[in-house]
């Protein structure tokens, strides 16, 4: 069982003159976390864009479950297995939590319009199931208690969690996460954690994007590291703690992993 | 823990008796207005629940999706137009013809998304809004020997097994066409088709990585909002007699706009409220004449300044204050 879910092969992107993604070779193994790192500006986020097809690539290829997705809609991802948050936290505002956690399930279920007006059993009972998964999902990061609570006036901490919650609460092969961790405390960073590790142990594979040394050390299998547009380096946590480029590059000299 | 669960469960019969009673009052003085209610208070009600209708049905495009739509007076007059016609040249039973024209509505509103729907904002606003004058000005100054131009069509009495049915029967159409639109707009909201929608006024992008196919929305939404108001104009011609252009102006587009605003974008209690008010003050305003614009423009003004989220809200956070008041 232990393949290549996500392989991203010889991936370019040119944004005008700046080459934001330069011949990167990414993949994701069957069953693992896997980081990616890298300063500012390095094409992380770019990479993620480029993967669930919202930025069109312009040389290479990205197959999932050796399948290419790169000329897929960017809408039909969902429907792959492969769902993602990001960066600048993206929840739906004016809807209330309970909602933003089952518009997740969105590409799981598929009560059309008519069945919707007319109320047919099949919808009724496809709803019942949404309610239940997003309720599981919104109990799993701690948050029935704002079940109700309109998205937007959650504290920031809450409003990443909710995040999380919907992207996996329809059970994602692949779940795509652009700084899960940025800025939010150690104690909302360690539940951000043990959630990861909840919803990995469900059998989602996680790629994610951070910023946060210690917690891409703590919870990584595979580490890639990104500069300027091109891989520099990938490998196990101590492994790339050693690597000699990457210290030059990022982490600086002084970098010590606890 | 205890304390908490009994004041809720006081809470929830408390709103349950509220609602009850609420319904039971308004089934009861339906009733007796249409019985008892004089001629131009069942004229108001008309007005009203066409007004009602009609923001129902732009609420679920400009509501829901958030996208402007300055054409729904366009989809009007097709139900309008639709019907007088067709009753004047086919001589077809009203109801098969109202049937018709509202399918003719969905399939040029079907047709319209195809140019309509690649533009977003100002640039759908103005799409929208070139529909709706194309429309009003093809029935007033185009092909007027069809549409009698200004003067409108005339329009038989609608007649159910051969006797004349009056102003209580169209009172009833009216309600239960209403309270049809009511249920849809509920119906939507509360399951995957409508959190989509809604999805797509709050963020395209996070709704795309959901899986949501926005296009597809939008052009259900819109259809949908051109079929509902072509219903509303296939039973207010039929039910005023008269098929006039002037029910079909870019006035009425706007007032209808309004009355989402009015009620509450994206609660179709709300639109319903909103366009009961709005259609009702047109009624109220006319001695107004010159000055009635400009009096839509005050109250739009009022409404931004002192309930922003419409009246629908204003009512809510009201009935929540009287429920901490009895709850105490």
């Amino acid at each position: 069982m232990n393949g290549t879910l996500l392989k991203v092969e010889s991936v370019s992107k040119n944004f005008g003159g700046v080459s934001a993604l330069l011949d990167v070779n990414v993949s994701v193994d069957q069953g693992s976390i896997t980081s990616l790192i890298g300063p500012n500006g390095a094409g992380k986020s770019t990479l993620f864009n480029v993967i669930t097809n919202l930025i069109p690539l312009d040389s290479g290829r990205v197959l999932f479950r050796n399948e290419r997705i790169d000329h897929l809609p960017s809408h039909q991802m969902a429907n792959k297995g492969i769902q993602r948050t990001f960066q600048l936290l993206q929840v739906f505002k004016e809807l209330s939590v309970f909602e933003n956690v089952a518009l997740g399930m969105h590409a799981k279920s598929k009560a059309g319009l008519l069945p919707t007006i007319f109320r047919f059993p099949s919808m009724s009972l496809e709803e019942v199931k949404i309610i239940e998964q997003s309720k599981n999902a919104i109990q799993l990061v701690g948050l029935e208690a704002q079940m109700n609570e309109t998205a937007g006036r959650l504290p920031f901490g809450q409003q990443k969690l909710l995040e999380l919650a919907r992207a996996f609460v329809s059970n994602p092969k692949l779940l795509l996460l652009d700084e899960p961790t940025n800025g939010l405390n150690p104690h909302e960073i360690q539940m951000i954690i043990r959630v990861l590790h909840k919803i990995h142990d469900q059998g989602i594979d996680i790629l994610f994007v951070a910023h946060d040394m210690v917690t891409v050390m703590e919870i990584s299998d595979k580490i890639y590291v990104l500069n300027f547009g091109q891989k520099i380096a990938e490998g196990t946590p101590d492994e790339i703690a050693k690597n000699k480029e990457v210290i030059k590059a990022y982490l600086g000299k002084e970098y010590r992993i606890a | 823990m205890r304390k908490v669960s009994v004041m809720s469960v006081k809470k929830n019969i408390l709103s349950g008796l509220l609602k009850f009673v609420l319904a039971s009052v308004a089934i009861v003085s339906i009733f007796l207005f249409s019985l008892y209610g004089s001629g131009i208070a069942l004229h108001f009600a008309m007005v009203g629940l066409t007004g009602a209708i009609l923001a129902l049905g732009l609420n679920i495009f400009y509501g829901y999706c958030g996208q402007i739509n300055f054409g729904s007076a366009g989809f009007f007059a097709i139900g309008g137009y639709g019907v007088a016609l067709l009753e004047k040249y086919m001589h077809m039973p009203y109801f098969l013809s109202l049937i018709l024209s509202v399918a003719v509505a969905g399939l040029i509103a079907l047709l319209m998304t195809l140019p309509l729907l690649r533009l977003r904002e100002y640039m759908l606003a103005l799409g929208t809004l070139a529909f709706g004058l194309a429309i009003y000005e093809t029935v007033s100054k185009g092909f007027t020997s069809y549409t009698g131009g200004e003067d409108g069509i005339n329009m038989s009495k609608l007649k159910i097994f051969g006797t004349p049915v009056g102003d209580t029967f169209f009172f009833y159409v009216f309600l239960i066409a209403t309270l049809l639109c009511l249920w849809v707009s509920y119906a939507l909201r509360n399951s995957r088709t409508g959190r989509a929608m809604v999805s797509i006024s709050q963020d395209e992008i996070a709704a795309t990585s959901l899986g949501v196919n926005i296009n597809k929305y939008l052009v259900q939404a819109f259809v949908l909002s051109g079929i509902i108001p072509a219903l509303a104009g296939g039973l207010f011609v039929k039910w005023t007699g008269w098929c006039s252009p002037e029910y079909f102006s870019l006035k009425n587009s706007i007032l209808i706009l309004l009355a989402v605003v009015v009620g509450g974008t994206g609660s179709g209690i709300g639109a319903a409220m909103g366009g009961v008010i709005m259609f009702l003050l047109q009624e109220i305003l006319v001695p107004l004449a010159i000055y009635e614009m400009l009096a839509y423009g005050v109250i739009l003004c009022m409404f931004l300044l002192f309930m922003p989220r419409g009246i629908k809200s204003g009512i809510t956070s009201f009935v929540k204050w009287l429920e901490g008041v009895g709850g105490r």
